[in-house]
């Protein structure tokens, strides 16, 4: 009987500590998602549009600077709430390099585009960023 | 000035080898997405070294190029380890379930 109830303690406790190490998952939000997915639209666009204008006085940064500001805005929104969601670690070190990365972006439009490899290029390394952030996304435990 | 082109292969194993240093054991686990993406990056490298080179962007644009590819190869490690986290937080719940219905079994409550 003692046996018994030691078993019950013990396995009671180990609920416990399972159950709290549980409780601190990331769940997954769909609204994240949906930001992500539009910030990754309008830097494509951006990227596209830029690649389309090379050669030509069109893909100057001033031309493109209303992307950018719209881009930042998505991002702000995007970032207060990763911040703000329970146990989301990962998502917000994840964003905050997407920030830093597309503020590079920027810096980097200003010094100038001469062919379609640096942007090419470029795109591929946000890609992989957009790419990493939503399978992270992705994987997260769904509410039930 | 270096005039040995990067290798793909020598230019891949370098970020995997950096890499150790922040995930240790869990490197050697890799499911893959860290390691597809080091490649991607690699071959990203080696373009911007090419187009430095014939003189299609100059130093300063190929520094804030590599800057991005930096924050790309953080970016793979962070996401890695946090995949490896749900992995493992998710054998608990595997776990929590089999002792619940064990303990439920035995003394026949639920817990």
């Amino acid at each position: 009987m003692r046996a018994l109830r030691q078993a019950i303690i013990v396995g009671a406790c180990l609920l416990l500590c399972v159950a709290c190490q549980s409780l601190q998952m990331p769940h997954y939000d769909a609204t994240s998602e949906q930001l992500l997915t539009q910030i990754q639209r309008q830097t494509d666009r951006l990227l596209v549009e830029v690649e389309h204008n090379i050669g030509l006085k069109k893909n100057r940064y001033v031309l493109y600077q209303h992307q950018y500001k719209e881009i930042f805005i998505e991002l702000h929104v995007l970032t207060t709430r990763i911040k703000a969601l329970p146990h989301n670690q990962t998502s917000t070190q994840q964003v905050t390099l997407l920030l830093d990365s597309l503020r590079k972006l920027q810096a980097r439009h200003k010094l100038g585009f001469k062919n379609v490899a640096e942007i090419r290029g470029l795109q591929q390394l946000l890609d992989g960023q957009f790419q990493a952030m939503l399978k992270f996304e992705l994987s997260k435990e769904k509410p039930e | 000035m270096n005039t040995n082109a990067l290798s793909l292969d020598d230019l891949t194993n370098a970020l995997l080898i950096g890499a150790e240093s922040q995930l240790g054991d869990a490197l050697k686990s890799m499911a893959g997405f860290a390691k597809e993406q080091m490649k991607l990056i690699s071959l990203t490298i080696i373009g911007l070294e090419s187009l430095q080179k014939s003189g299609q962007i100059t130093p300063e644009q190929a520094k804030a190029d590599l800057a991005i590819a930096k924050n790309s190869v953080q970016m793979a490690l962070i996401t890695e380890l946090g995949l490896t986290k749900l992995a493992a937080q998710r054998v608990v719940d595997d776990a929590l379930d089999a002792v619940a219905d064990l303990i439920a079994d035995v003394v026949d409550i639920t817990l």
